[in-house]
């Protein structure tokens, strides 16, 4: 059902314009008709007045009022004239006329008056009054010409709105056709048709215009919507194979792997139920994790810190034995811990059958080896008659190897001691300097071997330290027999001591070609080598600084290098100052 | 309404005497009266109104009279013992006598007697009004025109 609304609007303006246009001219001519016919009537009674009062003078002159009567009744021809009066020059009454049949109720119109004079002699006045009877019949006419006139015109202007507005609602009604139609169908393809250049033609072509960039814009949509659809299915797929390819991780992971949320486990591996001997990794969910760290240990497991730390240590299992493992966590946020757990059980025993081997050689060779060195020093004395010349740069040789491997042994058996935790250390206050020259003496004769001096400088009067004095002359022998080595011949090795911040610090500085770069990250560590060849022409365990570290360590003190400038590399250990000054005990 | 006339009776209870109205009606005769055009004269001649006897009447006309004007001519009062003292006069009140005929004289007198005895115009008191009683044939022997107006007036009567 079409809205016809707009068309009769416009029509209903159309006839309204008309009609009151009609009706102000129709008013306007009735006024003037009415205008004129009063000033006619006025004209007419005035002349008929004075006609009477002309009549009436003689009556008047001679007081005759009957007469004067007579002259009015003649009155009676004009049915116009409502009432007379004829009044003296002194204003009394003297004839008077009223219409016969004449109702009072309906008011005068006009009234007109008029002096009644003789030959000049003024001698009263006539008054005429109108009701303008006629005055009612002619509005009676022009309003009923009026109404025919306004019915026919109004006729004519409905049939000619009706051609005019077709001309405007023509194309308005064809546009909300189109936008319903739009609407009902949801199709922007359709299209308004008609543009006259006009304001509904501006607002065709501005709705076909609108209609395009929607269509165009819900392509655009439709297309957007596809490709996010086609994204989200890629992702999906590709999401749902990462979590597989990681849950395979998860699961067949040789280490367990456990998730402590907020210190309670909430996720585990089979290999986490292996490791615990659980049946199901389900059984092992739920519980803290704590509880099976010794006391000193749980710090690490704390959620409250983030970072990563591993440690190793001795774990109960379910069955009641007991798995050395290896326990790496790592703190994630909210308070979410990832546990990664290896068996080192097979490792640690590896190892313990590795170091007794070793105890149990060292042990063995040490014994040959004493009667070889001491053989040898007897050899070498003279003790059993003098060397033939010839054989004495072979003793020589045979001496200085047997004591290199004599120092290889210890070597092997400090560290034995020191992962086994057995070596026993004297603690007592020392003297840094003294023990510096001490250390310097011993090793003058190892220096000319390889032409090199040992220089002390800058050195405190003295530096109380507590400690072994043994194990701190094997640091400073180690560390001044590698500068030695590594020096070129005719080179002087620089030993100082400084004070720094409550700590001594030793140098040891050689003029050698540095450690290799590649080297410096493993240096601490046991059978270090930096170039296997290289090490061998110069001899040595691999050992030195690994045991030197542990040495420093149980002193509280630390070990670090560095390159010095001028070529060469700068060794230096620091240890805590003695704080009171008990005193001095020797070594 | 079913009266179709009204006139007033209330027009001479006023304060005028009936001397007083016989004299305006005097003065009012100058207008409705034509008299032959060689009997008034110049224009600068006045109407000569003449009053036979009845002098405290004539004293009554004249203070009417006084600087009025008809027609253009101003009015002069003639005091006469008898009516023969007044022939050159246009108008002759004669209360008491016969009327006087003459050529060019308005003959007035009192009563309706003394216009049916002659004269032109008398004056007939009927409930206290003062009604004229007129004889055309007088006039007409007389040389005098009355008006219609006047005849319309006045009550007509004929010589016997």
């Amino acid at each position: 059902m079409r809205d016809r609304s707009i068309r009769w609007q416009l029509k209903a303006i159309l006839m309204a314009v008309s009609a009151s246009a009609l009706v102000a001219a129709m008013g306007a001519m009735v006024a003037y008709d009415v205008r004129d016919f009063r000033k006619e009537a006025a004209q007419r009674l005035d002349t008929l007045a004075r006609m009477v009062g002309s009549q009436c003078t003689a009556a008047l002159a001679f007081k005759d009022p009957k007469t004067g009567a007579e002259i009015l009744r003649a009155l009676e021809n004009d049915p116009s004239v409502a009432e007379a009066r004829v009044e003296t020059k002194n204003g009394q009454l003297f004839a008077f006329y009223v219409r016969k049949g004449r109702d009072f109720e309906s008011e005068v119109r006009l009234e007109v008056t008029a002096p009644v004079v003789e030959a000049g002699e003024h001698l009263g006045t006539i008054s005429l009054k109108s009701e303008l009877l006629e005055l009612d019949a002619l509005l009676r006419r022009d309003v009923t010409v009026a109404g025919i006139v306004l019915f026919f015109a109004l006729f004519a202007a409905f049939l000619l709105s009706a051609r005019l507005e077709r001309v405007i609602t023509g194309p308005v009604l064809h546009l909300a056709d189109t936008v319903r139609a739009v609407s009902e169908r949801g199709d922007y393809s359709i299209r308004a048709r008609g543009a006259s250049g006009n304001e509904t033609g501006l607002l065709i072509d501005g709705f076909n215009a609108m209609l395009a960039q929607i269509q165009e814009r819900d392509a655009a949509l439709l297309r957007a919507r596809d490709e996010l659809e086609l994204r989200v299915q890629e992702r999906t797929v590709a999401i749902r194979e990462s979590e597989t390819r990681y849950r395979h991780l998860f699961e067949s992971s040789p280490d367990a792997i456990l998730i402590e949320t907020e210190g309670v486990v909430s996720l585990a591996n089979p290999a986490a139920a292996s490791l615990f001997g659980a049946e199901t990794p389900e059984l092992l969910l739920g519980g803290a994790l704590r509880a099976r760290v010794p006391a000193e240990r749980r710090d690490a497991l704390g959620v409250r810190m983030l970072g990563e730390a591993t440690f190793e240590d001795t774990w109960s299992r379910l069955d009641g034995g007991t798995v050395d493992v290896e326990v790496t966590v790592i703190h994630l946020p909210h308070r979410v811990a990832q546990v990664v757990i290896r068996d080192i059980t097979r490792r640690k025993e590896a190892e313990r059958i590795k170091n007794e081997f070793i105890s149990t050689v060292s042990h063995e060779l040490r014994t040959p080896l004493t009667s070889i060195r001491g053989s040898l020093g007897l050899l070498a004395a003279g003790k059993l008659g003098a060397l033939p010349p010839a054989a004495r740069p072979f003793v020589e040789i045979a001496s200085n190897d047997c004591l290199r491997l004599v120092r290889l042994i210890n070597d092997l058996l400090d560290i034995q001691k020191i992962e086994a935790g057995r070596m026993d250390f004297q603690m007592k206050t020392q003297d840094l300097v003294g023990l510096v020259n001490q250390a310097v003496e011993a090793n003058r004769s190892y220096g000319r071997q390889f032409g090199v001096r040992f220089v002390v400088r800058e050195v405190p009067p003295t530096a109380l330290v507590r400690g072994d004095g043994d194990r701190l002359i094997q640091v400073l022998s180690n560390l001044l027999s590698n500068a030695a080595k590594f020096s070129p011949r005719g080179e002087a090795v620089d030993v100082s001591v400084d004070h720094e911040d409550g700590r001594y610090l030793v140098s040891v500085r050689d003029r050698g070609p540095g450690i290799p770069a590649e080297f410096r990250d493993r240096i601490f560590q046991k059978f270090a080598q930096a170039d296997s060849s290289d090490t061998r022409q110069k001899g040595g365990t691999g050992l030195g600084l690994n045991i030197c570290k542990a040495i420093l360590e149980k002193h509280e003190g630390s070990i670090s290098f560095e390159a010095a400038p001028g070529g060469g590399t700068l060794f230096r250990f620091s240890l805590p100052e003695l704080a009171e000054q008990p005193a001095l005990s020797s070594v | 309404m079913e009266c179709g006339v009204l006139f007033s009776l209330i027009l001479l209870a006023g304060g005028e005497s009936e001397a007083e109205i016989k004299a305006a009606f005097l003065f009012q005769f100058a207008n409705y009266v034509e008299w032959p055009a060689d009997t008034l004269g110049g224009p600068a001649e006045p109407f000569r109104v003449a009053v036979v006897g009845a002098p405290g009447f004539a004293d009554v006309l004249e203070k009417t009279l006084a600087g009025r004007q008809a027609a253009g001519r101003g009015f002069s009062v003639v005091r006469a013992e008898k009516a023969d003292d007044a022939l050159r006069c246009h108008i002759v009140y004669a209360p008491g006598g016969e009327a006087l005929r003459r050529p060019g004289l308005l003959a007035v007198g009192d009563g309706e007697r003394f216009a049916a005895g002659g004269g032109t115009v008398g004056f007939q008191v009927e409930n206290r009004r003062v009604r004229l009683v007129l004889n055309p044939a007088a006039a007409d022997q007389a040389g005098l025109k009355l008006s219609a107006k006047l005849l319309q007036v006045g009550r007509v009567v004929r010589e016997p």
